[in-house]
């Protein structure tokens, strides 16, 4: 009997596999063209959860520099250098739209399935270690608490980001078109750099003005390549 | 079954993206300067007609105003994008002879391009070219 208990036990837990998170980021504009395609593969990632054993964290980056004459209210100066700052860390040419960057170190043209699917695998790959976050809201304020262990030196960084956005686009060349997003970063937060054993850090930060649901993320990123060493998201 | 779908209509898996997609010439001829835009495969240059709003109509100005007080490039084909080889032709008209020494004359251009699957930041690039009188 307690032998087929201990069997029970370890198909149980062979069932209950721990899922690997995986930060997928899209760098995306209201003013590109080529973008929606980008923008529906982020959601169906989200949505869907395609990959066994991994858990899929998407975030959407608006980038500013197709703001010429109708502004995407969604992008910002602090998350084009962002995409700026992968650029040179993957030496690359130079940056472009939709561009999907995977765990900080992949990265592949935005509406590319097939190649998002093999660099979400080889991010995979790589263990990370746990990332515990906690977050509530209080008084129109976030306060969360990040605790992980290790990765001495690592950027942890906090964003807030809005579950679904719409917007009729009137300008340039979506103009007519209902574009949809998902997790929509509308604020990013530099929480501070681990040190030591153990980094366990809480924050209170003020609310961006956000009409609906919005998820939390939370992530350890090595400062000198980019990588993104942890991660974890709640979602209100 | 959507992912599923999504991942069977894009079959860009060989396409690396090309972050260089036109190459600019100039040269001169009799009167005028040619500007040739090379544009790469399934890329598109927002052209010098290109309405206002959304990506940035193609820019050209010359930098020595004091030799040629202002330009007017004709572009071969009005269409809002151009693509494959395009030649604007840029009538010169200068204010003086050219010196002995010669004249370095410079053209600023500001663009943006897209392909069928990513689009480009606005994008500069500086243009000279050596005038020298005739013999």
């Amino acid at each position: 009997m307690k032998f087929f208990l201990a069997l029970l036990c370890l198909a149980l837990a062979g069932q209950a596999q721990v899922r690997t998170p995986v930060l997928i980021e899209l760098f995306t504009a209201e003013g590109c063209s080529s973008c929606p395609p980008a923008d529906e593969l982020i959601s169906a990632i989200d949505q869907l959860q395609p990959i066994p054993n991994a858990d899929l964290i998407v975030l959407s980056e608006h980038v500013t520099y197709w703001d010429n004459s109708s502004k995407d209210r969604f992008a910002t100066t602090a998350l084009t250098n962002r995409q700026l700052g992968y650029s040179q860390l993957l030496k690359l040419e130079g940056v472009y739209t939709p561009q999907l960057i995977i765990d900080g170190q992949y990265e592949c043209v935005g509406g590319n399935g097939p190649e998002a699917k093999r660099l979400i695998l080889k991010a995979l790959a790589q263990p990370k270690p746990l990332l515990e976050l906690y977050a509530n809201i209080n008084g129109g304020k976030l306060k969360t608490n990040i605790a992980f262990f290790g990765l001495d030196g690592a950027k942890v960084l906090l964003a807030i980001a809005e579950e679904n956005a719409e917007t009729k686009v009137t300008k340039g060349e979506n103009a007519g078109k209902t574009l949809k997003h998902t997790a929509v970063v509308r604020s990013l937060h530099n929480i501070g750099t681990a040190s030591g054993l153990r980094f366990d850090t809480s924050t209170e930060i003020a609310l961006p003005p956000i009409a609906a649901k919005f998820r939390v993320v939370a992530f350890a990123q090595d400062a000198k390549t980019g990588r993104i060493l942890a991660v974890a998201q709640t979602k209100f | 079954m959507r992912y599923a779908l999504l991942l069977a209509a894009t079959t860009l898996s060989a396409f690396a993206p090309n972050l260089n997609p036109v190459k600019w010439t100039l040269t001169q001829q009799p009167g005028k300067l040619i500007l040739h835009a090379s544009i790469a495969e399934r890329y598109k240059l927002y052209s010098l007609t290109k309405p206002k709003g959304g990506p940035i109509a193609l820019e050209i100005k010359i930098r020595e105003t004091n030799w040629v007080p202002s330009i007017r490039p004709i572009q071969p084909d009005p269409a809002h994008t151009l693509e494959g080889e395009v030649d604007f032709e840029i009538p010169l008209k200068l204010t003086k002879p050219i010196p002995a020494k010669g004249l370095t004359l410079h053209l600023d251009l500001r663009y943006q391009s897209c392909s069928d699957q990513i689009c480009l930041p606005p994008t500069r690039r500086e243009l000279q070219i050596e005038l020298h009188r005739a013999p």
